[in-house]
């Protein structure tokens, strides 16, 4: 599904990216997790192709075709949902018309119908339900005033009816309570199947005991310095990161 | 592509309306002076009083200086370059009915999205359709006089309503009320007249479409539209103009009248040609566009503004009666080389006089886009109370965008609101439109639809889609 | 000759009239250079649109103001309010200057220190013109002055003449100062003033502007600050109405990371005239501003606010608001709002909004329903709406003062 090889990104002329390298399987859900600046969320956004984050050296595939090529939007048709740290605020668009706009573009892309207008908001107030979102939301504005949890409620709803190959979550779980955060990874959860992989980017142990990935990654200064299973996410909770970065540094 | 690139290629999307149009035309040649004035009169065969008005308001004129206040920057215009009248030879011997009228003409506003022939057009629009200085052909007439409602060219109406064109002609906007409207007294070719009796309800939208097609040729048209007691009436105007190097002047009046308990909407899709992107060529519009509502009456002046290399309008209400209410909606984009100053005045006079102004302004390109706006309260205007909002959103580095208000309150009973602000289109939400599948064009359009979104609602069905698709071509490339 | 041709005569002969022997002369001849190219301000000139200066008599721009009385006693007219009290009489300074804190220098202005650009008005190349007697403020760097500097420009005469206040003040990097500007005096005199701030890399200013003349005098002001990086200024502005009040206000954050607080009150009864000109320029990225005015006018008074932000086009990232809410009691007065964004960069957030009301009726009636007497219950609501304002200010004894003062206009 996703290969990424001595991956070098840097952003504004800096580097941060420094020779990851990340193998995900279809169905396999993966955690990747690291300190503060350890460029994680630069993961994610050279993932998605937002400008400015530019791949120096090394190759990411997807599906076997290098992303380098593609367009941000040619990206999210293919099958890349990144679930955003810090979802943005449209006025004056509304979430349903952001909903159809998005799965029209998505599904004519895979030579899909156009769904009816009735099936789309049926769909819709299902994702809606799911997460726990009122379905006032659909009529407001993207994002909009949307308390924190509210938002990245919404980033899950929207990934439900987008229905990616690779769900990319950067921080969902921060700034969630406990409640929240259980919603979103019942919404997260309901996705797992074997067609499909999803990459967590968390900072805190917290959400793996309610999503359980199946490999672990620990990021620092821009490289994977140590993969493993669940377990290793306990043993980090334990340890913390000083563990394995002091251990890097005596190295 | 970079977004940068996208939005560039977005913005230089080209005119559609640029085409002329080949009619052999009788055009005055350039210069104004007292002899054009008299040429234009008699060849409409126009009473005598109404070359005295011409006259006077010419002697005006010549007294008054163009305004400078307003944020535009043009050479001076040389008012003897400017041709004052032009009508297409074929139509010397008026037709009769649309039938007669030469096929070219029809197949131009066929190539506008305005088929003038009954049975095409869009049902229940009744369209007026003005080529340079003279209207050909009205649809729908026969069926709008069954219900008692007058909308004929006002060159016509001069003949036939003489003494309601002498009532109300020059009652909302004087003679000499300001340098264009002077000019446009002077030498007003054509136009719209539209005379709703009372208490009727105009059974259909009622339209104009202006096309300028003659090179060096002014448009001074003139709309004089008066819904009597208890009446009430939409009216909506658009216009085009080939795309053509040098500079054209459309300098028209409309003036509204809204006696007791009678409603109007006003509507313009205004899209004359803006001038490419070295700002060669394009319209100056000035226009001089106020209406007058008496007792309970209600005028609302609805603008979507593409076009033009410079506008120059700000559609007034004078709110003469109690309770009257007076409302502005607008959207203007402005692209390119582009410069707007545009915006209303409301006056309150009467008690409880109520009025909103919506004002959404977009700047893409090196443009300059100018909300200008008056709020006055008299001191008789007890209770009067007005809200306005005014938004500019920009697009790109290198427009302005600009907020004007005047607020001025005399009396203590009455409530002012005035907010205004200023955002953009965001990488951010680009970034965020792109990583779900929606291209930067459709993105953009979403955010400007959605800006725009409370004026679009108070245009005619029909045009609000129209509105958003123009917005949506004007736009093409303007992102960065 | 027009009467603002003739009052343009008036102020010509009395700048050619100021010779005192400082080492101005050059300054003062080239700012009347300046002062003869320019229109007299008349109300087709779009700055003035709302203030007509027919209340100027010949003699308030044609005569200097006489040295004041030896014995008139301006020291009981003088709140409490600062540690340091500077009094500039009829435009010199009165006895010797008092012991400075640290920190701090006062020199008067010399052809070397003056800055050469003052506001580019009539009345401020007029103030340059006729200018005899400045005072220069300026900090050491990296000090904190301590207390407050309190200047006093006490203008008194018995008949028509013309008084030239000029301040400059600079901070040096790092420096802090808390000042008062403060105007006092009576009769039939028109004040100039100007001054000039300039913030420079990282300090900080706190001023106070109290302009609290009586009702029979005249007052144009020019104030124009300057902000380099990082520098904040904090500026509280204060006025009672008189015949003729007109305040230039324009501040340039030429740096980046400058912060602005500006905050307003000016109060116009009887027949007063209040004029506000507030001109806030964003020419370096981010920076930020924020502007609170509250304006209220009485009887037959008259308020004018404008308030125009401009973003300059490389100014990303600016983060400018302005508010103006005014109250309206009579039906007799009038206020008149402008305020105006001029923004040439995509990467701002720009807000303004402006209301213009009366005294809630229903407030009124509840106080009054509790017994307590229309005028108070006006004043204390008077008092609210402006107190948001008054609250801001972080010195005690001015805030306490300024809160008596604007209630006896309220």
């Amino acid at each position: 599904m996703l290969e990424v090889r001595d991956l070098h990104a840097a952003v504004e002329g800096k580097e941060i990216l420094k020779g990851l390298t990340l193998t995900v399987k279809p169905g396999e859900v993966h955690a990747i997790m690291g300190p503060n600046g350890s460029g994680k969320s630069t993961l994610s956004n050279v993932l998605a192709g937002r400008d400015g984050y530019e791949i120096t050296s090394g190759e990411v595939l997807f599906e076997g075709k290098p992303l380098a090529d593609m367009e941000t939007e040619e990206r999210a048709r293919a099958g890349i949902f990144l679930a955003f740290q810090y979802p943005v605020e449209i006025p004056g668009v509304s979430n349903m018309e952001f909903l159809k706009a998005s799965l029209e573009a998505v599904r004519a892309a895979q030579g899909k119908e156009p769904l009816d207008a009735v099936t789309l908001l049926r769909r819709a107030r299902e994702a809606c339900q799911h997460v726990n979102l009122d379905q006032q939301f659909l009529k407001r504005g993207v994002n909009e005033g949307f308390s924190g949890g509210e938002k990245k409620r919404n980033e899950i709803m929207q990934m439900m009816l987008l229905e990616p190959k690779l769900a990319l979550l950067d921080e969902t779980d921060s700034g969630l309570d406990i409640d929240a955060l259980q919603v979103v990874a019942k919404g997260v959860n309901a996705l797992r199947s074997p067609e499909r992989s999803i990459v967590l980017v968390t900072h805190y142990q917290r959400l793996l005991d309610y999503i359980v990935p199946d490999f672990v990654h620990v990021l620092a200064d821009g490289r994977i310095i140590k993969s493993g299973g669940k377990e290793l996410a306990l043993e980090l909770e334990q340890k913390g990161y000083g563990w394995l970065t002091g251990e890097e540094e005596s190295a | 592509m970079s977004t940068e690139a996208e939005i560039d290629k977005l913005v230089r999307r080209e005119y559609a309306a640029g085409f002329t149009t080949s009619v052999e035309s009788e055009t005055l040649p350039p210069g104004l002076d007292e002899s054009v004035i008299r040429h234009i009169s008699s060849r409409k065969g126009e009473p005598e009083w109404l070359l005295e008005w011409r006259l006077a308001a010419y002697q005006k004129w010549l007294k008054m200086t163009p305004p400078q206040w307003a944020h535009i920057h043009h050479p001076p215009i040389d008012f003897n370059e400017v041709s004052y009248f032009s009508a297409p030879k074929s139509m010397a011997d008026r037709p009769q009915s649309l039938d007669e009228v030469d096929p070219e003409l029809l197949r131009t506003y066929e190539k506008l999205g305005i088929p003038l022939h009954e049975q095409a057009a869009l049902a229940g629009v009744a369209v007026d359709a003005v080529f340079d200085s003279v209207s050909i052909g009205t649809t729908f007439r026969g069926k709008l006089k069954e219900a008692g409602v007058i909308f004929c060219s006002i060159s016509e109406a001069v003949h036939e309503y003489p003494e309601l064109i002498k009532e109300y002609l020059g009652s909302v906007v004087p003679q000499g009320d300001n340098f264009y409207a002077a000019l446009n007294s002077a030498v007003f070719s054509d136009g719209s007249f539209v005379y709703i009796p009372k208490g009727v309800k105009c059974p259909m939208e009622l339209s104009t479409y202006f096309r300028i097609n003659e090179a060096k040729t002014g448009q001074f048209e003139r709309t004089l539209i008066v819904a009597d007691e208890g009446s009430q009436v939409s009216y909506l105007e658009g216009c085009t103009a080939p795309m053509r190097d040098e500079n054209q002047l459309h300098a028209a009046v409309v003036e509204l009248v809204a006696r007791k308990d009678a409603k109007i909407k006003y509507s313009t899709v205004q899209n004359w040609y803006p001038g490419d992107e070295e700002g060669r060529g394009g319209i100056y519009n000035f226009v001089t566009k106020r209406g007058v509502a008496h007792e309970n009456a209600h005028i609302s002046w609805t603008q979507v503004e593409t076009g033009s290399a410079i506008t120059w309008k700000y559609p007034s209400v004078i709110l003469r009666g109690d309770n009257s209410v007076g409302e502005f909606y607008s959207v203007a984009l402005t692209r390119g080389r582009q410069q707007a100053d545009t915006g209303t005045k409301m006056i309150h006079m009467g008690k409880n006089t109520k009025s909103t102004i919506i004002s959404k302004g977009i700047s893409a390109g090196r443009s300059e886009n100018t909300y200008r706006g008056l709020v006055r309260i008299s001191p008789r205007a007890e209770g009067a109370r007005n809200f306005t909002q005014c938004d500019s959103l920009l697009i790109g580095d290198q427009c302005g965008a600009h907020t004007f208000p005047y607020i001025e309150s005399r009396n203590p009973s009455a409530t002012l609101e005035h907010e205004a602000t200023t955002s953009k289109v965001s990488d951010d939400q680009l970034f965020l439109c792109r990583q779900r599948g929606i291209d930067t064009e459709k993105a953009v359009s979403m955010i400007v639809n959605g800006f725009c979104k409370e004026v679009f609602r108070e245009l005619p069905m029909e045009f609000a889609v129209e509105a958003g698709k123009l917005l949506e071509v004007s736009l093409e490339g303007s992102v960065g | 000759m027009t009467p603002a041709e003739q009052l343009k005569q008036n102020s010509v002969t009395l700048a050619s009239a100021t010779q005192p022997q400082d080492g101005l002369t050059a300054r003062r001849s080239e700012a009347l250079d300046k002062l003869r190219l320019l229109p007299f301000p008349e109300k087709k000139q779009e700055a003035w649109k709302y203030t007509g200066l027919n209340a100027l008599t010949a003699g308030q721009l044609e005569r200097a103001a006489p040295a004041l009385d030896a014995d008139a006693d301006i020291a009981s007219s003088i709140p409490s309010l600062g540690d340091c009290v500077i009094v500039i009489g009829n435009g010199a300074l009165t006895g010797q200057l008092p012991a400075l804190p640290k920190g701090l220098s006062v020199t008067p202005l010399s052809a070397e220190s003056i800055n050469d650009a003052p506001p580019d008005t009539f009345f401020g190349w007029l103030n340059t013109a006729s200018l005899s007697d400045g005072l220069l403020l300026k900090t050491e760097p990296n000090v904190k002055v301590p207390g407050i500097v309190h200047l006093v420009f006490f203008n008194q005469a018995q008949t028509p003449c013309h008084t030239t206040n000029r301040l400059q003040v600079e901070l040096a990097e790092g420096s802090e100062l808390t000042i008062i500007e403060h105007y006092l005096g009576s009769g039939p005199v028109l004040t100039n003033a100007l001054t000039h701030v300039q913030a420079g890399a990282n300090s900080r200013l706190v001023h106070y502007r109290l302009q609290s003349e009586s009702a029979d005098s005249l007052h144009i002001g020019n104030l124009q600050i300057d902000q380099q990086r990082d520098s904040r200024v904090d500026s509280s502005q204060l006025m009672r109405g008189n015949v003729l009040r007109r305040n230039d206000v324009h501040v340039r954050m030429l740096e980046s990371g400058a912060e602005l607080t500006m905050r307003g009150v000016f109060i116009a009864r009887d027949t007063s005239h209040i004029d506000n000109h507030i001109n806030v320029e964003h020419v370096a990225p981010h920076c930020h501003s924020d502007q609170v005015y509250k304006g209220i006018a009485g009887e037959n008074g008259r308020a004018v606010f404008n308030g125009r932000i401009h973003i300059h086009q490389y100014a990303k990232g600016s983060d400018a608001g302005l508010s103006n809410n005014n109250m309206l009691l009579s039906n007799e007065a009038e206020i008149d709002s402008k305020p105006e964004l001029e923004i040439y960069n995509d990467d701002v957030k720009c807000a303004h909004g402006t209301t213009i009301g009366q005294m809630d009726a229903g407030q009124l009636f509840y106080l009054r329903s509790r017994g307590i007497d229309e005028a108070s219950a006006k004043r204390m609501l008077g008092t609210g709406f402006v107190n948001e304002t008054l609250h801001a200010m972080q010195d005690e004894a001015v805030r306490e003062w300024a809160t008596e003062w604007l209630g006896e206009a309220l």
